[in-house]
């Protein structure tokens, strides 16, 4: 048997990032390979006790790896289940449209399907592109069954993710590290020591005194960022293209409705969300401190919680960037949070950075073009997700506020601008096999937004518009028809035994 | 905003080779509903270079996607089955590996080659091949039996054919001018450009006719008639990367098994390719003039046939590289008139079909936008530099000592992009990606690991495995694919019951079953 080139692991910070991290390096090495988690007493009240964390469908990926059954999971963190997201007042005053998890209508031919769209508007139809996602069908009628996997069926072309409980979604993993046989260490850090010869980090010294030397150290600290800023990484700056920089949060009681999404609200200084939990409803102000004030901001989000909550809002800075480096030497940096909250990708890039490492994991003491590609694949991750979450503030009509102007008048970034000439000339969209936002995400935020391009693609009319037409008529009839004998969103969750509801 | 789009009412397709005739039959089966004119020019003087014979698995995706019928497309180009590439002498003489199709190992969620490498580095010496099902059936020489597209073996499977390029693009002829395409004989002698803008107006033919179109593809060969001699689109040259600039094809009789394979064999100045077709095989021997002359080059393919030439060796010059632009105002090149790599990894139809596939996703109207032109130039000329690293790995790591070539080619500057590719596999036998790579982990390894590029460390994550345990694992594994193999048929039985091509069988005795050495 080789050595095995790590002695052992120290992941810094206990939130949720931390935990599944520690979860699953324990699941996949830690047989040969001890993982301590060092937690400070405060990162569970932090504001994860009163948040709650979206996720998206690629979180089935990470519980297949780590066998973790989804109605255990479900029942352990009072969640809820995640079509999308409603996007209210973005474009304009009064306009909403839902991206939705899954496809934009389904295949007529070799031509995509939104050209077919586009053409039948263009000639008169009417129809909104809602009518032919199955999974704003379901958002509609607050509905929800687990989607089938016959491809014949209406009911295989939408996916799913899952709105938690921050708090219990971090006992869960928590639990589940421990249970694996991560060790966990509950200090403050003092000091970092770094190796005078290669600048790596040598050991923590902790408050209480203790020394915890590593190999490698996963930075999972979050905003107080306790490893990175001692090895001086610095962050890539995304203010001018992401104006929000503050988030307020407050839990409040459960709405009547369920809603099996999580809703985004455009307001004039930044948005609001509202995200339903199975006891509870998470609403939060994401805005920018230079177009309006904390104290303005917590006002509005306690009027309109109800009365009963008995909690302060919770304030968080927002980052707004990305690290240039997310691993250096022999520590890497897991940020934790999304780029922007909008977008519910917290979880995601944390999973995706976490199986990223170990697809390289260091083959020495020294692994550097394992380092570099790390950094390659996951600053260009980054960086496609940026340009999706700037499309939602930037693709507005509103002139209302001077930040809806700030964000209307942006300078985009080159990539983004090169994706939107794409689509405004014929309404095509590339996107590589890496990229997380798949051509119907960018299509239902686009057209969500109103922005239609000059022409389409001129392919399709090989087939006579009467025939697409009656597809279309076909697809949105047996959309809506199966939609409506799915059971509740609330119903559902009564099934798989949430007995809170 | 979004109207209807201005639909371009005529295309001229200059040459009718395969890229012609390629490009023909998509527009044809895209553009049914005859609002458009198709029509393809060629010369009867003009021999056709018949590129390719040898294909990859994607050439089945093209022909699904025109509604062609297996069986009718072999028997009527004489096609064969291809599991892979042999290579034989690449990395030193007296050695070969195979470069297979489909996956190795029994599953996509573990690669088995970091498991392989630890096994080997505890003296197991099975090759790796051994663990590729595709490869183990080749050396059989059968072919997946016909239950399911491919045998039910799913992604551990995989193949493409062997054809006759002329007959191909024969039938693809026949294709096309049932739907409607229109075929002029004429040789181009002027090209009328606008005035204002550059664009092509019209094509003069010798016989005074003139051709008028609204988009021209140019299959027109090395030569890029519009492309370059009126376009002036320029070629950038990757001759110092890939050296070989000719080579002289002769086919000769059949002999022995029917191998579901090609192979190729490194000589001193270039190496030889084998095609077997159900009729004859097609060889050839790729070289570099400045290293062999052309009578030296054909005396050698002659003294290495497997059986009776068939034909004059005829010998092609080319230059190795691309166009810096292969779509240019209302012009798009396509095969050989829009690059050339040689046909070590048989790409060349790929290409063709890469091209065709790109133009009908960003197909045009008559505004002829600018974006799309530069969309359609990026994702099209990194599908040539994508695979002309791909071919440059099996010249760079070579251990042979018998000739100058092989000396340049191991020390040659590579470009960054294969470079740094080679540098992660030395670190940690890590195979990386590039966004729309068409050689995945499994091409790249086939080759590494079969040309001896040995990473420095292996994967911890499988080395800190019991060795006792892996072993058993591999033997397991090893033993499943020999076991699957076994349910494979033999390539000529297999053609003979489902595809024979009809007058001309193949001479020569039959060896069913035989393996080759």
């Amino acid at each position: 048997m080789a050595e095995f080139p790590l002695r052992n692991i120290v992941v810094v910070g206990g939130g949720t990032t931390g935990w599944l991290a520690a979860a699953t390096l324990a699941r996949v090495i830690g047989a040969s390979c001890p993982i301590r988690l060092i937690t400070r007493a405060s990162d569970v009240v932090d504001g994860a006790r009163n948040g709650a964390t979206a996720s998206v469908p690629s979180l089935h990926r990470m519980l297949r790896l780590l066998r973790i059954d989804e109605t255990a999971l479900m029942r352990a963190t009072a969640a809820t289940f995640r079509l999308g997201a409603m996007f209210r007042d973005w474009t304009a005053v009064g306009d909403h449209y839902f991206n939705g998890f899954g496809a934009f209508g389904a295949r007529l031919d070799a031509v995509p399907f939104q050209h077919h769209w586009l053409r039948h508007v263009a000639a008169g139809g009417s129809e909104g592109f809602e009518e032919y996602s199955m999974a704003a069908h379901l958002a509609r009628l607050d509905r929800f069954a687990i989607p089938q996997s016959d491809p014949r069926s209406v009911l295989s072309l939408y996916s799913y993710a899952w709105h938690f409980d921050s708090g219990l979604l971090v006992d869960f993993l928590r639990l589940y590290a421990l249970q694996a046989g991560v060790k966990e260490i509950t200090d403050e850090i003092a000091a970092v020591t770094l190796d005078p010869a290669d600048g790596s980090v040598r050991e923590l010294v902790l408050a209480g005194g203790n020394r915890v030397e590593g190999d490698l150290f996963i930075d999972c600290s979050g905003a107080h960022a306790v490893l990175s800023s001692a090895l001086g990484m610095t962050n890539e700056d995304w203010s001018p293209w992401l104006p929000c920089d503050r988030m307020q949060t407050l839990r409040t009681d459960p709405e009547d409705r369920l809603p099996p999404y999580s809703e985004a609200i455009a307001d004039t200084a930044g948005w609001r969300s509202s995200i339903p939990l199975q006891n509870c409803a998470v609403r939060s102000q994401v805005y920018c401190s230079e177009f309006t004030d904390d104290d303005a901001i917590a006002a509005k989000l306690t009027a309109s919680a109800r009365a009963s909550s008995s909690r302060d809002p919770y304030l968080q800075r927002l980052v707004r960037g990305r690290p240039k480096e997310f691993w250096t030497r022999n520590c890497l940096l897991l940020p934790g949070e999304s780029i922007d909250p909008l977008d519910g990708t917290a979880l995601h890039l944390a999973q995706s950075g976490i199986t990223r490492f170990l697809a390289h994991f260091p083959v020495g003491k020294s692994s550097p073009t394992d380092v570099a590609e790390y950094n390659r694949l996951t600053a260009g991750e980054y960086d496609r997700l940026r340009d999706h979450l700037v499309l939602h503030y930037h693709a507005t009509r509103r002139a209302d506020s001077p930040f809806w102007n700030r964000c209307r008048e942006m300078t985009l970034p080159e990539t983004l601008r090169h994706k939107l000439a794409l689509f405004a000339d014929s309404g095509r969209i590339t996107v590589t096999e890496e990229d997380h936002c798949g051509v119907d995400s960018w299509l239902f935020v686009l057209l969500g937004q109103g922005l239609l391009p000059r022409s389409y693609d001129p392919l399709v009319e090989a087939m006579p518009l009467a025939t697409a037409r009656r597809a279309f008529a076909g697809i949105s009839h047996e959309m809506r028809t199966r939609a409506a004998t799915l059971p509740t969103h609330r119903d559902f969750l009564r099934q798989r035994g949430a007995s809170t509801l | 905003m979004n109207e209807p789009p201005q639909r371009i009412r005529s295309i001229v397709i200059v040459g009718g080779g395969t890229a012609g005739w390629m490009t023909a039959a998509t527009c044809a089966h895209r553009l049914s509903d005859g609002s458009c004119s198709i029509t393809l020019i060629e010369s009867p003087e003009i021999g056709t270079v018949g590129v390719g014979e040898a294909t990859i698995p994607t050439i089945r995706l093209f022909n699904q996607s025109l509604g062609i019928d297996e069986s009718d497309f072999l028997r009527a180009t004489q096609g064969t089955f291809k599991l892979g590439i042999e290579f034989q002498d690449w990395t030193r003489i007296g050695h070969r590996y195979m470069h297979p199709f489909g996956i190795p190992g029994l599953s996509m969620e573990a690669p088995i080659h970091q498991r392989w490498l630890h096994s080997r580095a505890q003296g197991d010496g099975t090759a790796f091949e051994d663990y590729s099902l595709n490869a183990t059936i080749a050396r059989l020489d059968r072919v997946a039996p016909p239950a399911g597209a491919a045998g039910g073996f799913g992604p551990l499977y995989g193949y493409a054919y062997h054809f006759d390029a002329g007959l191909y693009a024969a039938y693809l002829r026949r294709y096309s001018e049932a739907r409607g395409v229109r075929r002029l004989e004429g040789k181009i002698v002027d090209v009328a450009l606008r005035a204002d803008d550059g664009f092509i107006e019209a094509l003069q033919l010798e016989d005074g006719r003139r051709v008028d179109a609204e988009l021209f593809i140019d299959c027109s060969g090395f030569r890029g008639v519009l492309i370059e001699q009126a376009l002036k689109s320029g070629y950038e040259d990757w001759t110092h990367w890939l050296p070989c600039d000719r080579a002289v094809a002769v086919p000769c009789e059949s002999a022995g098994a029917l191998t579901p394979y090609t192979r190729s064999t490194a000589r001193a100045a270039g190496w030889q390719w084998r095609i077997p077709l159900q009729h004859r095989i097609g060889n050839g021997y790729v070289f570099c003039s400045r290293h062999i002359s052309d009578d030296e080059a054909t005396a050698t393919l002659l003294a290495n046939l497997d059986g009776k030439p068939l034909a004059q060796p005829r010998v092609l010059r080319f230059v190795t590289g691309r166009r810096r632009s292969i779509w240019n105002r209302n012009c798009v090149a396509i095969g050989l008139a829009a690059g050339f790599l040689e046909p070590l990894e048989s790409t060349s139809i790929h290409l063709i079909q890469k091209s065709i596939t790109h133009l009908f996703n960003l197909f045009p109207d008559r505004r002829f936008s600018p974006v799309l032109r530069e969309e359609f130039n990026r994702l099209a000329l990194a599908e040539y530099d994508h695979i002309r690293d791909f071919v440059m790995l099996h010249y760079k790591a070579n251990a042979r000592d018998d000739a100058p070539l092989w000396k340049y080619c191991r020390e040659m500057p590579i470009p960054d992009s294969l470079a740094w590719r080679l540098e992660h596999f030395r670190n940690s036998g890590r195979v990386l990606r590039y966004p729309a790579d068409l050689f995945a982990a499994p091409n790249w390894l086939a080759v590494l690991l079969g040309q001896e590029v040995w990473p420095e460390r292996g994967d911890p994550l499988v080395t800190r495995h019991d060795p006792a345990r892996l072993r058993a694992e591999m033997q397991e594994i090893h033993a499943t694919i020999q076991r699957l193999a076994q349910s494979a048929v033999p390539h000529r039985d297999f053609i003979e019951r489902h595809c024979r091509a009809a007058a001309r069988a193949a001479p020569g005795p039959s060896n069913r079953g035989a393996t080759t050495s």
